[in-house]
């Protein structure tokens, strides 16, 4: 028998049966305890400790408390801890209960050595491997709170400029966001994305915040930081992945990650994506803009040369970025990733559990102010951002119907008619930009975005297209005129203008919100 | 499921991956690979033909890049195939177009 030196109790008010099972038991090499009631057993039990024990064997029928009474104790306390119930001959309906409570197996009486040998010998064994299971589970949990903890790093100064929503898949993850101050005014925002989303992933995110504050502390620039990692990741990390397994194909980790250096002092702002998706950039009109240069993630390149881009932080309101687990979201949902950001950092955890269920990967959102001081009439969300190849006028239904789920998940029915307006606003605009400026062709490709203003309790729609790219004057001049004869029909709900600059259409919707979105 | 065959005409190793490339079947999926690797010979070209997936991860993303590695000591270039609109993004962003060649082929509903 494997478990020799294993703890058990045996209770039963019958001295005859008490005394034949633990001589039984204590010839397999076991230390048996003995109790005649429950009263007495758990007098023991809880005297040495429950973790002691690694099976209770209790006859079911007893005076004062039964066995069963004793399972439900033995439950509550360890549910780890097998109990195997004794009952008579024919007590079916005692066995059921018994399974139902819990118990792990039922002897019947008469109880034959064999059949009591192996009950316990199984019984010790599940025990065993419940109990190691548990402490699995339970160290995971308290790496998942210290991740937490280092997650949560933020220059207390710009706290308030930053939003962020984080869901990791399991109790601990690789995704990550820390704000570091760098000097007086000026910060970095430094979010990344780990392969994988397990125990490994959190280790390999928790190894680089580690080196980047240290590094960053002694001047390091983030080049450099992340050229290092670039380095660590590429030749230590792979090299050892496969080292033991030859037969196995090297499997290697990877860190996406976005580092944005804001100087409110100098009013500039430095970016490095290196794999995130493309970061976007809401101005103080509540336009949109991509961010779309960047690096492939650590742990692919060897000897990749990083170089930040300088962007013009003047006309910027918000920096706003996620993971990909929120486009494989999205997708999931089929919702627009704008909105699913709009509702994840606005909502409750209770409403977000919801829609997570169907998540696959971790979730970062982060949206951070670029200006310390914002009017409320320059406080933009956007709601939608597509970008649309000219031959899929054919299937503009299918946006349609997406656009409307992404905006009754923020605004549930509160848009009443307005929606329809917006909706059949929306679709007109993109439809004449597919069909006219991009002559339905798919390497031609127009955008829609949707931003909200809650101090303006509007929506605005803007389409853009490749006219923009026209510098032909009269071309660019001719398209702009039949744009505006076609959006006629249009003026009828909105307030709808070309924007010459630009060539695109803009259209603002005033919303009569029954409550206003927190 | 996975499978592999030889062209001969084009001298590509084609190897067919039945659905989502993800951390619960990449370590099956590369033994698998590896051995064929190992085995055949006289390819020019690694084609993986994701068309049916629909879900690509991280750590998908990192075998591919990995295939890509141990193929370019041998001279091989890697090809991949995809018609889901959304792994194509994927790849876009985490710009694996540097370490392979990315064949988008839009699937007809």
């Amino acid at each position: 028998m494997k478990a020799n030196k294993a703890r058990i109790i045996v209770v039963d008010d019958d001295f005859a049966g008490l005394e034949f099972m633990s001589i039984s038991l204590e010839m397999l090499g076991l230390d048996v305890s003995k109790a005649c009631s429950v009263k007495e057993a758990k007098k023991i039990i809880e005297k040495s400790g429950i973790h002691t024990f690694e099976c209770v064997l209790t006859d079911f029928r007893m005076p004062e408390e039964s066995g069963l009474d004793l399972l439900e104790w033995v439950q509550l306390t360890d549910p780890a801890l097998s109990t195997i119930i004794i009952t008579a001959e024919g007590e079916k309906d005692l066995v059921q209960r018994s399974l139902r409570g819990g118990a792990l197996d039922f002897l019947e009486k008469p109880i034959n050595r064999k059949a009591l040998q192996e009950a316990i010998s199984n019984a010790i064994e599940t025990t065993r491997k419940k109990r190691a299971t548990a402490n699995i589970t339970q160290g995971v949990k308290e790496a998942g709170q210290y991740d937490q903890i280092f997650k949560a790093i933020r220059a207390r100064e710009v706290e308030h400029l930053l939003k962020y929503f984080f869901h990791p898949l399991s109790d601990v993850g690789g995704d990550f966001i820390n704000v570091l101050k760098i000097a007086e005014k000026k910060f970095l925002i430094l979010a990344g994305d780990v392969s994988g989303h397990d125990i490994r992933a959190a280790f390999v995110s928790a190894y680089f915040q580690g080196l980047a504050r240290g590094l960053l502390k002694k001047s390091a620039s983030i080049e450099e930081i992340v050229s290092y990692f670039n380095t660590i990741l590429n030749r230590e990390w792979a090299n050892s992945a496969d080292q033991d397994l030859p037969s196995t194909f090297p499997l290697s980790a990877s860190l996406c990650i976005l580092a944005s250096t804001v100087d409110f002092e100098a009013n500039t702002l430095q970016i490095l994506n290196c794999g995130f998706p493309e970061p976007f950039f809401i101005d103080k009109n509540g336009l949109i803009q991509p961010f779309k240069v960047g690096y492939p993630p650590l742990g692919w390149i060897e000897g990749e040369s990083y170089k930040e881009a300088s962007v013009d932080i003047h006309p910027l309101a918000y920096l706003l970025a996620a993971t990909d687990g929120l486009i494989e979201l999205a997708n999931n949902l089929q919702l627009n990733f704008m909105s699913l950001s709009y509702y994840l950092l606005n909502h409750s955890s209770e409403k977000a559990n919801s829609i997570l269920k169907v998540s696959t990967d971790d979730v970062l959102i982060f949206k951070f102010q670029l200006a310390p001081e914002l009017t409320k009439t320059e406080r933009y969300f956007p709601l939608v951002y597509e970008v649309i190849p000219g031959n899929e006028f054919q299937i503009i239904d299918f946006y349609q119907e997406k656009w409307e789920k992404s905006l009754k998940l923020i605004f549930e029915d509160r848009l009443g008619a307005k929606l329809d307006d917006i909706l059949h606003g929306a679709r007109e605009a993109a439809l004449l930009s597919l069909t006219l400026s991009c002559e339905k062709l798919q390497t031609k490709l127009c955008s829609l975005q949707m931003v909200y203003c809650e101090a303006l309790n509007n929506i605005t729609v803007y389409v853009r297209d490749p006219d923009a790219q026209i510098t032909d004057q009269a071309k660019r001049a001719e398209r702009i005129e039949a744009k505006r004869k076609a959006i006629a029909s249009l003026m009828e709900f909105s307030t709808c203008s070309i924007e010459e600059a630009y060539a695109s259409i803009k259209m603002e919707f005033q919303l009569d919100l029954l409550h206003q979105n927190t | 499921m996975i499978q592999s065959k030889i062209i001969p005409e084009s001298q590509h190793l084609c190897i067919t991956i039945d659905g989502d490339l993800l951390s619960t079947n990449v370590k099956t999926y590369g033994t698998y690979i590896k051995r064929t690797l190992d085995e055949e010979i006289g390819y020019k070209a690694v084609a993986v033909d994701l068309n049916s997936a629909e879900i690509l991860d991280s750590v998908g993303l990192n075998m591919l890049v990995s295939l890509a590695k141990i193929l370019a000591e041998k001279s091989v270039i890697l090809k991949i195939f995809v018609s889901s609109p959304s792994i194509l993004k994927v790849m876009r962003f985490s710009r694996i177009d540097k370490v392979a060649e990315i064949v988008y082929a839009e699937r007809v509903s």
